[in-house]
C-alpha cells in the first residue's frame, strides 16, 4: 500500500471520510469528525503507521492532509 | 431483526485480545451514526453510567461505550468534566445527580491527584508528605461518602492509586516509611479497608491493570502535556474492559456453567487409546499444567461455576481416568452433568442445557480442537466457545484469566452448587418412579421457609434477580443498591422463600418483590421470580399464597400480577390465571392480572409445609 492509501484508510477509520471523498485539501473546518479529540487519535495513529516521532509543534500545525504528507515527506517517507 | 444483525456486526470486530484504541474509537463513530437512525436492539441491559475523574475523559468513554455493548449493555454515559468531579460529587444541583447514574466511575491518576508530593521539590520531609497524601485521601473518602448518600441506588467504581516507574527518592525510598511509593501503597491499603463492607463501591486495582499491560507500554508523557491524557491511548481499551468486568458483575450478568472436553482439554492424549494410566498428567512440563488447569476449574466450582463433561469418550474409559488417576483434582462428582459418549456435542451441548434447565447464553465450552469448537460456536452462538492457545503450557493461565464468571458476591450457596444441582437429580428420579404428580411431590416432603429479605440474603436475592430467566415474571434486573433501596423504601415487600425436601436444603429458591400504594389499598407483585431447579413443585402457589394473606393482614383490598412476555419465560404465562387472578388488560407489552382480596383467595398446596415464618 502506497501512503496516499494508507493516509486514506487512516481517515477512514478515524474520521469516517469515504475513501472517494479523501483529497490533499480536507481541514478540520471541512471534515466534521476532525475534532481535538480526533486530532490526537490521529497524531499516534500516524506515529504507529508511519513509525515516526511528531514533535508536539509539528503537531498543532498539522491542519490539512497535504501538510500531513508534507511532514511524511520530511521524515523520509513518500 | 435486520438492524439486530446489523448492530451486533459493528461489535464483532472487537473480539481480539489486543484492542487497539482506534479500533474502539472507529466502531464507537460507526455505532453513533447507527443508532441515530436506528433503535438499539431490545435485548440489552439498559445502564447509566457517569464517568467522572481528574484527567481528560473521552478516550476512556468512548472505549467505556463500545465495550459495554459488546458486554450485552445499552449504554447511556454521562461524561464529567476535566477534574472537575469534586464539585460535581459536592453540588446536590449537579448534572451528574441530574443524570441518576446506575454507575459511576470515578477515574484518578496519580500525578494530578497527588500534585507536587510527587516531586521532591519542597516536601522532602516525610511528615509533610504523608500528611498531604492522608488529606488528598481523606478528602476522597469524604467525596465517596457524599455520593453514596446523594445516590443511594448507584454504585461507585474507584481506583487505587497507581505507582510512579521509579520513587522519587530513589533508592533510599525503600528503607523510609515516609517514602512516596509506601505512602501510596499505604493509602491503596486503607482504601481498600475503609470500603470493605460497603457493597456499593468497588475498587479497580489500577496498578495490577497497568503492571498486566505493561505500565511503560501504557506511557506516554506527551499526551499528558498536550491535552491531560494520563495514558498511551492504547492503554484505554484494556482499562475500560476491566471496568466493564465490574459492571457485569454489579449487574448479576455473569456465565453460570463451565462445560468442558475430556482429552487433550483437561488431561493430556486419549483415553480410550493411551488407557487410564498413559494419560498425561503430572510429571511432565504439560502434565503439571494440566493438573494446574484442573485446580482453576475447581476453583470456579468453589466460586458456584457449574462443570458439565462434553466429550467423545466410552464412558468407561473417561471414568478409568477420573476414579484411578492419582493427579486427577476433579471428580466426576463434581459435574452437574456429563455427557460422554460418541454423540453429536451439539446435541449434547442442548440435552445439558435442558438437563440443568439453564439457557445456553450461561455457558462456556472448552475444547482443544478448533473443528469441535468451530461447530458448536457456529450451530450455538449464545455459547461463549473462547480460543485455547494451542500449546497446553498456556491453558491454566489462559482459564485464570477468564472474567466471564466474574460475581459481585459469594454466598454459601455457591460453594454447594453443584450438590444442589445433584439433589435434584436425585429429585428428579424420584419422580420417575412414582406413580401420580401428586403422589411424588408428597413424597419429597417440602418445607418453606417465607422470609423478608435482610443483609445477610440480599446478596442471594440479588443474584436471583440477575440470573432467573424463565420462571421471571416480569424480568426486571436491579443492582444492589437498588434493591437495598426497596428493602428502606417503606413501601415495598421483598420476600424470599427457602425451600429443603428430603434430598437436602435447596436454600433460598424464589424471592417476591411487592409494591403497595400510597394508601396500602392496592399491592403490585413488581418482581416474582424463581430458580429453574424447583420449577414443576408449585412452589409458585404457595409463596403467592402466602404473599396473598400477608397483603390482605396489611389492609390492601387488591393484588396486582403483572406479567411481561419475553423468549425465556413462557412457561410462566398462566402463573396468575391459574391462581384465581382475573386478566385485567394489558399496557406497554405487559399484562395485568387482578385479586380481589376481599373475595378471592389463593389456594396453597397441601405437599408444602411452613418451616415456621421469621419477620427479620
Amino acid at each position: 500500500m502506497n501512503t496516499d492509501d494508507r493516509m486514506k484508510a487512516l481517515f477512514r477509520e478515524i474520521f469516517q471520510v469515504p475513501e472517494k471523498d479523501f483529497c490533499d485539501d480536507l481541514t478540520p473546518d471541512t471534515v466534521r469528525e476532525w475534532d481535538s479529540v480526533s486530532h490526537l487519535v490521529l497524531f499516534t495513529a500516524l506515529e504507529k503507521e508511519f513509525r515516526i516521532q511528531i514533535r508536539s509543534e509539528e503537531l498543532i500545525d498539522l491542519t490539512s492532509v497535504r501538510k500531513i504528507k508534507d511532514l511524511l515527506a520530511r521524515k523520509g517517507i513518500m | 431483526m435486520q438492524t439486530e444483525r446489523e448492530y451486533r456486526e459493528l461489535l464483532s470486530d472487537l473480539n481480539t485480545e489486543k484492542l487497539t484504541f482506534v479500533e474502539c474509537f472507529t466502531a464507537y463513530k460507526k455505532i453513533r451514526s447507527f443508532l441515530k437512525q436506528h433503535p438499539a436492539p431490545d435485548n440489552l441491559c439498559e445502564v447509566k453510567i457517569a464517568l467522572i475523574g481528574s484527567f481528560t475523559l473521552d478516550p476512556l468513554a468512548v472505549c467505556l461505550d463500545v465495550l459495554a455493548r459488546q458486554a450485552g449493555f445499552n449504554p447511556s454515559i454521562f461524561q464529567g468534566g476535566f477534574n472537575l468531579y469534586p464539585r460535581e460529587i459536592l453540588d446536590p444541583s449537579s448534572p451528574l445527580y441530574g443524570f441518576a447514574p446506575d454507575a459511576a466511575i470515578l477515574s484518578l491518576d496519580t500525578e494530578t491527584f497527588f500534585g507536587d508530593a510527587c516531586f521532591l521539590t519542597g516536601i522532602d520531609d516525610g511528615n509533610a508528605r504523608r500528611n498531604k497524601i492522608g488529606a488528598a485521601m481523606g478528602d476522597l473518602t469524604n467525596l465517596a461518602d457524599s455520593f453514596l448518600k446523594r445516590s443511594p441506588r448507584s454504585i461507585l467504581i474507584l481506583n487505587s492509586l497507581s505507582l510512579p516507574l521509579r520513587p522519587p527518592a530513589g533508592i533510599p525510598e525503600e528503607k523510609s516509611r515516609d517514602g512516596f511509593v509506601n505512602l501510596i501503597r499505604e493509602a491503596n491499603r486503607n482504601l481498600r479497608e475503609r470500603f470493605a463492607d460497603q457493597p456499593r463501591v468497588f475498587i479497580l486495582d489500577l496498578e495490577g491493570c497497568l503492571a498486566a499491560y505493561g505500565k511503560k507500554r501504557a506511557s506516554d508523557p506527551r499526551l499528558r502535556y498536550l491535552a491531560r491524557i494520563p495514558f498511551a491511548h492504547d492503554f484505554f481499551p484494556h482499562l475500560a474492559s476491566e471496568y466493564i468486568v465490574y459492571l457485569r458483575a454489579a449487574f448479576g450478568m455473569a456465565r453460570k456453567v463451565l462445560v468442558l472436553d475430556l482429552d487433550n482439554t483437561i488431561w493430556g492424549g486419549i483415553a480410550g487409546e493411551a488407557g487410564w494410566d498413559k494419560i498425561e498428567l503430572g510429571d511432565s512440563p504439560a502434565g503439571e499444567a494440566y493438573v494446574d488447569l484442573q485446580k482453576h476449574i475447581l476453583s470456579l466450582s468453589r466460586r458456584g461455576v457449574l462443570l458439565a463433561v462434553n466429550s467423545k469418550n466410552n464412558y468407561a474409559d473417561a471414568a478409568e481416568v477420573f476414579r484411578k488417576h492419582p493427579r486427577m483434582v476433579l471428580k466426576e462428582e463434581m459435574f452437574a452433568a456429563l455427557r460422554i459418549n460418541w454423540g453429536d456435542k451439539v446435541e449434547n451441548m442442548e440435552e445439558i442445557a435442558r438437563e440443568l434447565n439453564l439457557g445456553l447464553d450461561s455457558f462456556v465450552f472448552l475444547d482443544d480442537s478448533p473443528v469441535e469448537r468451530g461447530f458448536v460456536a457456529s450451530a450455538l452462538p449464545e455459547v461463549l466457545v473462547p480460543r485455547l492457545p494451542d500449546d497446553p503450557l498456556l491453558f491454566p493461565e489462559f482459564i485464570g484469566s477468564l472474567t466471564v464468571f466474574e460475581k459481585a458476591s459469594l454466598t454459601e450457596e455457591d460453594a454447594k452448587k453443584t450438590i444442589l444441582y445433584r439433589q435434584r437429580q436425585e429429585a428428579e428420579k424420584l419422580r420417575t418412579e412414582s406413580g401420580s404428580l401428586e403422589d411424588y411431590l408428597k413424597k419429597l416432603e417440602m418445607k418453606a421457609l417465607i422470609r423478608e429479605t435482610g443483609s445477610f440474603t440480599l446478596p442471594r436475592v440479588h443474584q436471583l434477580f440477575g440470573k432467573t430467566n424463565q420462571f421471571n415474571l416480569t424480568t426486571k434486573r436491579y443492582t444492589l443498591p437498588q434493591i437495598e433501596g426497596f428493602l428502606r423504601s417503606g413501601r415495598h415487600k421483598l420476600w424470599n422463600l427457602e425451600l429443603s425436601d428430603r434430598f437436602g436444603d435447596n436454600g433460598i429458591v424464589a424471592t417476591a418483590l411487592v409494591e403497595l400504594s400510597p394508601d396500602k389499598k392496592v399491592a403490585t407483585i413488581d418482581s416474582f421470580l424463581m430458580s429453574c431447579r424447583v420449577i414443576g413443585r408449585f412452589v409458585e402457589d404457595y409463596f403467592l399464597a402466602h404473599i396473598c394473606a400477608a397483603c390482605r393482614a396489611a389492609g390492601a383490598t387488591k393484588l396486582i400480577g403483572l406479567y411481561a412476555p419475553t423468549e425465556k419465560n413462557a412457561p410462566v404465562k398462566d402463573v396468575y390465571p391459574r391462581l384465581n387472578f382475573n386478566p385485567a388488560g394489558q399496557a406497554e407489552g405487559c399484562f395485568r392480572y387482578e385479586l380481589d382480596l376481599e373475595k378471592g383467595s389463593v389456594p396453597a398446596p397441601e405437599w408444602i409445609a411452613p418451616a415456621g415464618e421469621v419477620k427479620s
